[in-house]
């Protein structure tokens, strides 16, 4: 069989990782060994300098094969016991492929599933098999799709690949190790590292075409038990909740990050952004237009196209009946069960931020960005009604972006026309920190897009127009300090 | 590096080293102390150049020093109405533009000058507005032209920023609006459709919009001169035309009338700014013509007469008609702020070496 001859190719690979690294090594010490015996110690120190850095970094990529376990994910495992469906599910699946189940089940935060075996003797013998499913994608598959999911990692222990997998990938980790501890400054140092990365590339190039190899027999085999459509579908929706997740991360879950603030619910607001009408058409435009990625030769998987391609070449297997069902409904109580699961790989530092509901953590986390560039923009000790005086100065331009500078030949007509939209911009911050201390103001959650600032009536209608007006280059700062008057952030002129 | 200078150079230095070694001091220290003449005792004779500079004011020319690339306004009335209007008094401004009526040529140069110092200082214009003035609603849609020019500036556009450019749009728009409130205020009037001309170049338009503003420009005025540079500058390759299309452009409006002659030297000027050679053509030659005469007869008070001239003594000098070339440099004397000075960076300097080699081709030896 092919794969197994080029896997036997990539363990032999390995299996010479440590003679070249021997071979490196030895010759270092018998080249040590001849200066000092028949040349001036000085020599042997010089030469001494170079070697023993470059050696030690080397045995100790090489040790590290040995001693890697690999590192334990951090998330929520499930016995028989807490999920029953889940656990029916994995064993009707394994039976379907052809398989034994896992032994354990593990829920993690990650867009991703997985399965692993710890095995003894370079992969001869497994010692546990342990299979992991990200949480997110428990929140956005259907069933169908979970099954398609779960049957492709069970495809990966019937073709025995997890075997030497495990050693494969652990191979992989050495090698970029050793590269990583070899730092390329000196010539000799760069001379042996050249050496390295050549091999590296060798061998990255055989694993990873043993890995993609694996890949589309997984695919196959979950196609047979969950249907065609519902595995090229799960290919194409890992990609976008990938980048549903990363959105969520980024503008969501972080927004109230600098002020203190975490979202009570990670996995209620993630699957209320899923929900969302506006963000549900974004997702479908990606679904249907998914992003060009740039593939390396290096790739453990096959490009998601290829992949969908080589499902479409085998004959057509119908989907299960239900499969349109939430994949979450498998769990017995789907809501603590993510929430636990998303929660679980939050670094030391986001367990010290304080937790709050969705609706607080957008208000404070925004009040507190634009309060602070508030801050930046009035400088130290400044005032909006010392602003608000600079306009009226005719000195509106300072209040504008430094780093946007006007061409220098510009009047001083031009000056200001070219400083206004910054002012309208740098002036409407400021007014809105005010309003927000004043608490006529708050930002509002809107899963369908930024924050919305909402301003109590009557000042909301007012507001635009009396920014444009202070901020145009024909200033008129009165209805501004009306409005501002009429708040109380401005003392009422008498 | 001694090496490097000939032997007569190089014991100069050697001396003036020293010297200056005998007295304890560095050498240029040494050298402060000297006066010209006793340095000069240290640089070799044959170091000084062959053959003099021709020294062109002996032509009648003033000297390089006064040369300077400031705008400038032959016609004294608008002279006065623009210093007035800098110094805050929109009055003058408004009398001239009465005064000119439907001198449309005139009337054009004097709001464009206007609109220059309203894209400066607005505040005379927004009195000047208030009053109602149908003058001051077309001299405010210039002002506006200038003043999103002003932001952008007239750098190729690699050299313009993303804020000057959205800047430039954004008082282009209003400078759109304002050009078409004028037009419908002054319908009989060329000027504002002149300013349009302007706007649809920087909004960059579309070839065919292009001629819809131009045919309700040539409907005013079919000779307009401002406007038919305007558009001579739209129908450039650097903007939305193309070496062909300016030259059939300038062709054309040459053939109407000698006032439009220049046009084919512009024209020429910018297709050698692109690298293209046009300056010794039939077609520049045959222009010259029409134009030499022209600026001294007819065109004498005319609005574009500097203009024309500094274009066309650069065309003369470059067709080695250096005698001609000389008496237009007399006339234009330390003006140097016709654009053909300026597409090079360095105005004063092109000005002067323009002159310097018509001074130095000419048949005369004064």
């Amino acid at each position: 069989m092919k794969t197994s001859w080029r896997a036997l190719v990539a363990v032999a690979l390995l299996a010479g990782f440590p003679a070249l690294v021997f071979l490196v090594v030895g010759g270092l010490a018998v080249t040590e060994y001849y200066f000092f015996r028949h040349h001036s110690g000085i020599l042997a120190i010089k030469l001494a300098i170079v070697a023993v850095p470059v050696s030690y970094a080397l045995l100790k990529a090489l040790f590290a094969i040995e001693r890697t376990r690999g590192d334990d994910l951090p998330g929520v495992p499930v016995t028989r016991a807490d999920e029953p469906a889940l656990w029916a599910l994995v064993e009707e699946l394994a039976a379907a492929v052809g398989t034994r189940p896992p032994d354990t089940i593990t829920l993690i935060s990650e867009v991703n599933a997985g399965v692993r075996e710890r095995t003894g003797w370079l992969g001869l013998r497994v010692l546990r098999r342990e299979m992991f499913i990200g949480a997110q994608l428990l929140a956005g598959l259907r069933h169908d799709q979970l099954c398609a999911l779960l049957g492709h990692e069970l495809g990966h222990y019937s073709n025995r690949d997890t075997r030497l997998a495990a050693l494969t990938y652990r191979g992989r980790r050495s090698i970029e190790r050793a590269l990583a501890g070899l730092g390329g400054d000196g010539w000799f140092e760069g001379l042996v590292r050249k050496l390295f990365v050549l091999y590296a590339k060798l061998y990255f190039a055989v694993s990873a075409a043993v890995c993609r190899r694996q890949e589309l027999a997984a695919d196959a085999a979950a196609a047979r038990v969950a249907g065609t459509a519902a595995m090229t579908g799960v290919l194409r929706e890992v990609e976008v909740l990938d980048v549903a997740w990363d959105f969520y991360s980024d503008r969501y879950v972080a927004i109230g990050w600098d002020a203190g603030y975490l979202p009570d619910r990670l996995a209620g607001g993630f699957a209320e952004l899923l929900a969302d009408e506006t963000r549900a058409a974004e997702f479908d435009r990606l679904r249907q237009h998914p992003p060009a990625k740039e593939e390396s030769r290096y790739a453990t998987h096959p490009p998601t196209p290829d992949r969908i391609a080589a499902l479409e070449a085998l004959p057509e297997v119908p989907g299960r009946p239900g499969g349109d069902h939430p994949a979450s409904e498998v769990l017995r109580d789907p809501v603590p069960t993510l929430e636990a699961a998303m929660a679980s790989d939050l670094s030391d530092k986001a367990k010290l931020k304080r937790r709050t509901d969705w609706n607080r953590l957008v208000d404070l986390g925004v009040r507190h960005t634009v309060t602070r560039e508030a801050a930046r923009i009035l400088g130290p000790g400044g005032t909006i009604a010392q602003a608000l005086d600079r306009i009226d100065a005719g000195r509106a331009a300072e209040l504008a972006d430094p780093e946007r500078k006007p061409p220098s030949s510009a009047g001083p007509r031009a000056q200001r026309e070219f400083a206004a939209p910054s002012v309208r911009e740098r002036l409407s911050t400021v007014v809105q920190s005010y309003l927000a201390e004043a608490e006529v103001a708050h930002w509002k959650l809107s899963w369908s897009g930024p924050p919305e600032f909402v301003v109590d009536e009557p000042y909301a209608g007012e507001l635009t127009a009396a920014l444009d007006a202070a901020a145009a280059a024909d200033h008129d700062t009165a209805p501004l300090r009306r409005l501002l008057a009429a708040t109380g952030v401005l003392p009422v002129r008498s | 590096m001694l090496s490097l200078f000939n032997s007569k150079r190089r014991k100069a230095a050697v001396a003036l080293v020293k010297a200056a070694r005998a007295r304890g001091m560095t050498v240029e220290e040494y050298a402060k102390t000297l006066s010209r003449d006793e340095l000069a005792q240290f640089v070799p004779q044959d170091d000084k150049p062959k053959s003099e500079l021709l020294d062109v004011t002996r032509w009648g020319l003033p000297d390089g020093k006064e040369v300077s690339a400031a705008p400038f306004i032959a016609d004294a009335r608008v002279a006065e109405a623009v210093a007035a209007y800098r110094a805050g008094d929109w009055q003058p401004a408004a009398a001239l533009l009465a005064e000119l009526g439907t001198d449309w040529d005139r009337r054009a140069y004097a709001v464009q000058q206007l609109g220059d110092a309203a894209a400066d200082d607005d505040a005379p214009l927004k009195e000047w507005l208030a009053s109602g003035s149908v003058d001051a609603a077309v001299v405010n849609a210039q002002g506006l032209v200038a003043l999103a020019w002003q932001i952008r500036t007239r750098q190729t556009p690699e050299h313009v920023s993303q804020e000057q450019w959205q800047g430039f749009f954004r008082v282009l728009e209003d400078a759109e609006a304002a050009a078409r409130a004028a037009t419908e205020a002054a319908p009989e009037d060329p000027t504002p459709w002149c300013t349009m001309l302007m706007v649809a170049r920087g909004r960059q338009y579309e070839n065919d919009d292009f001629r819809a503003v131009w045919a309700e420009l040539v409907a005013r005025d079919p000779l307009h001169r401002a406007a038919h540079e305007q558009a001579l500058q739209y129908w450039c390759a650097k903007w939305f035309g193309s070496h062909e299309q300016m030259f059939a452009f300038a062709d054309e409006a040459a053939a109407k009338a000698p006032k439009l002659a220049g046009l084919v030297v512009i024209a020429a000027h910018e297709a050698e700014a692109k690298g293209v050679e046009a300056w010794q053509s039939e077609r520049t030659q045959r222009a010259l013509d029409v134009v030499v005469p022209w600026l001294a007869g007819e065109g004498r008070d005319h609005p574009a007469n500097l203009r024309d001239r500094a274009y066309a003594a650069k065309a003369l000098v470059v067709n080695g008609r250096c005698d001609e070339a000389v008496e237009e440099f007399k006339i234009l004397g330390t003006h140097a702020d016709a654009l053909v000075w300026a597409y090079g960076g360095k105005p004063v300097h092109e000005f002067v070496k323009t002159r310097y080699l018509a001074c130095h081709g000419s048949a005369t030896r004064p």
